[in-house]
């Protein structure tokens, strides 16, 4: 089943390009605010799912073109996000330069690590991201697989068995202000400005995605393709970041995670940018880019900019 | 005033060594999680406070040994801490701002247990802090605005566990384990303390004074530490910015170990530490 909320956060089951309006069967269902309602819904999913079945089989539902998407899970109680983890190539940016390094063999995986990024952070399908006026040496796009979590849960085992408390998944894009905070640093509040963290369109459950470790993610800049990886090249697959997230911290209904991202092909996002991100499974959803200062920045890739880059260094390196 | 949160996460207001129960006043805010009643109260006080007079009145109030205190704002949706407050080289220049966030599931109230995870840190540190907890909605606040936007204040415990995670990256993750927030004994409205620039904050471990250091020491006041996280974030009432410490005097816990927290004006609050693995860093 495809989750979605709509409109004034109303709750909706996607079915092709359809969706059905399941507010009626939650009603008993009392939040403060209609962000909350997600993680209710995925607290009571079990009684609930019968009749969202029946109502989206039942009704024919509204275009999704007719209605506002909002982010799927609106106000997770947490958003916690996987440090790099995939198998690459690596770059990391050090004062700004670019430094290619040789990527560690599979079996002989980097130590893993997670940080909390702000849950004032998520924006959905259609909304603006403004970029603020911090100084930052790029916003960059991290086009990644979001794990929406059921159940509140601790010290899970690192196998299949941890993926029985997740809910569902959905697509997030970790949008990333580098080279803030004291010089030196790679401040985490770079991740965490509002809006840098757009989800959607929906949440798959999970019983629709069995294997959630083999799925292809796509990410596009104003239609060129910068992002195209698959998330069998993790180098901690979902049980492990399960695993790994729980040893620190319980998580709780609607509690999201993220999985990293494949970093050679990360770019930036600039004023004016129209965004589209795809996971396999899940859907589409896009967002555009303000930024009140009109920076700018070379719309390539950091696999492009280190292979520029290279080449320039030619000649003067003979 | 003071408020607190007690026995099945309830609001209470604590008076001459008596706690009053506020719940009957929220009626009227409609369905609350037990993590949104103290920010309610707080989101509402100023429509609250006229009634708060009654109850006190009424008698209602038990003393507060007998009742169980949790942590004052038990679950705030935003923990957020400077990196670093406090000049420790004067030939370095000024700090820099920086800030991590804390779990919402590491905040216990006094009398709580702090639990050591199995990882394996160098050490498990405390850092004793004033705490401040937000008022109203803050985005974008200068800096001469922002003490509108302070509620009041409390007393908080900043655990970290020490080199965990992936070298060199500091994700901040480590200050993340669960019961890693002590928080308490009460939140006291900003009016009960008018100089919290100035205030003494005390930690002591077995009845040994570890720190003991006045806030005035500190790089950024509150005002800086609002304009800075506000223009990040937006900051809802009963989120939790805290004001760093005197890091020269912050230390090592482990098991066994009875740990006071005091500061001036707030009151104190205690945790007892246990690690199942027994390990032994003094």
């Amino acid at each position: 089943m495809k989750l979605v909320m709509f409109d004034d956060f109303r709750p909706g089951v996607l079915r092709d390009s359809y969706i059905v309006d399941v507010t009626s069967a939650v009603s008993s269902i009392q939040v403060s605010n209609p962000k909350r309602l997600m993680t209710a819904i995925i607290a009571n999913f079990d009684s609930l799912r019968p009749v969202f079945e029946r109502l989206s089989t039942e009704q024919e539902g509204v275009p999704i073109t007719a209605v506002k998407l909002r982010a799927p899970n609106p106000r997770p109680p947490k958003i916690l996000c996987g440090f790099a983890n995939y198998f690459e190539p690596r770059t990391t940016f050090v004062g700004g330069a670019l430094r290619p390094e040789a990527p560690p063999a599979r079996g002989k995986r980097d130590p893993q690590d997670m940080f909390l990024k702000s849950i004032e952070c998520v924006s959905g399908d259609g909304d603006i991201v403004e970029l603020p006026p911090h100084q930052a040496v790029i916003f960059e796009h991290e086009a990644e697989l979001g794990i929406v979590i059921a159940q509140r849960c601790k010290d899970l085992p690192a196998t299949k068995v941890a993926e029985d408390v997740i809910f569902g998944y959905t697509g997030f894009v970790d949008i990333s202000g580098r080279g803030l905070g004291p010089a030196g640093t790679n401040s985490r509040m770079g991740k965490s400005f509002n809006g840098f963290g757009p989800m959607g369109p929906c949440i798959t459950t999970k019983d629709e995605i069995p294997n959630p470790n083999n799925l292809d993610i796509k990410f596009w800049v104003n239609d060129v393709l910068r992002q195209d990886y698959n998330t069998n090249t993790m180098q901690y697959p979902v049980p492990d970041i399960l695993s790994f997230a729980t040893s620190y911290m319980t998580l709780l209904p609607g509690d999201f995670l993220c999985c990293g991202t494949y970093h050679m092909d990360l770019g930036p996002l600039q004023d004016g940018d129209c965004a589209l991100m795809e996971l396999e499974k899940v859907g589409r959803f896009s967002f555009s880019v303000k930024d009140p200062l009109k920076r700018s920045w070379p719309a390539e890739t950091r696999r492009q900019r280190a292979e520029r880059e290279t080449q320039a260094d030619l000649p003067g390196d003979n | 005033m003071k408020l607190v949160t007690f026995d099945e996460f309830l609001p209470g207001l604590l008076q001459n060594g008596h706690v009053i129960d506020l719940s009957p006043l929220l009626n009227g805010l409609g369905p609350l999680d037990w993590d949104e009643i103290m920010p309610a109260v707080i989101g509402n006080f100023e429509s609250l406070r006229k009634d708060f007079d009654s109850l006190v009145e009424s008698g209602t109030g038990q003393p507060l040994e007998m009742v169980k205190l949790r942590a004052p704002v038990p679950r705030p949706s935003k923990i957020a801490c400077p990196v670093m407050n406090f000049v420790q080289d004067p030939t370095d220049g000024p700090i820099q701002l920086d800030f991590f966030f804390k779990s919402p599931e590491a905040v216990i109230g006094t009398g709580d247990t702090v639990t050591l995870p199995r990882l394996d840190a160098t050490t498990y540190s405390y850092e004793a802090e004033l705490a401040v907890v937000i008022g109203k909605q803050a985005s974008n606040v200068s800096a001469d605005q922002a003490m509108e936007y302070v509620f009041g204040y409390t007393g908080f415990i900043d655990i970290s566990g020490r080199d965990v995670g992936r070298p060199h990256v500091n994700t901040f993750l480590g200050t993340s384990f669960d019961t890693f927030a002590p928080m308490g004994p009460c939140l006291v409205t900003t009016d009960e303390i008018p100089h919290p620039e100035n205030l003494q904050v005390k930690l002591l471990v077995n009845n040994q004074v570890q720190q003991n250091y006045s806030t005035n020491i500190l790089s950024y006041g509150i005002p800086d530490l609002i304009e800075y996280t506000s223009a990040i974030f937006t900051l809802h009432p009963g989120d939790v910015i805290t004001c760093g410490t005197d890091p020269r005097s912050a230390g090592s816990l482990q098991n066994g170990d009875h740990v006071v927290t005091e500061i001036q004006g707030i009151g104190e609050f205690e945790v007892i530490v246990c690690d199942p693995l027994k390990r032994n860093w003094r």
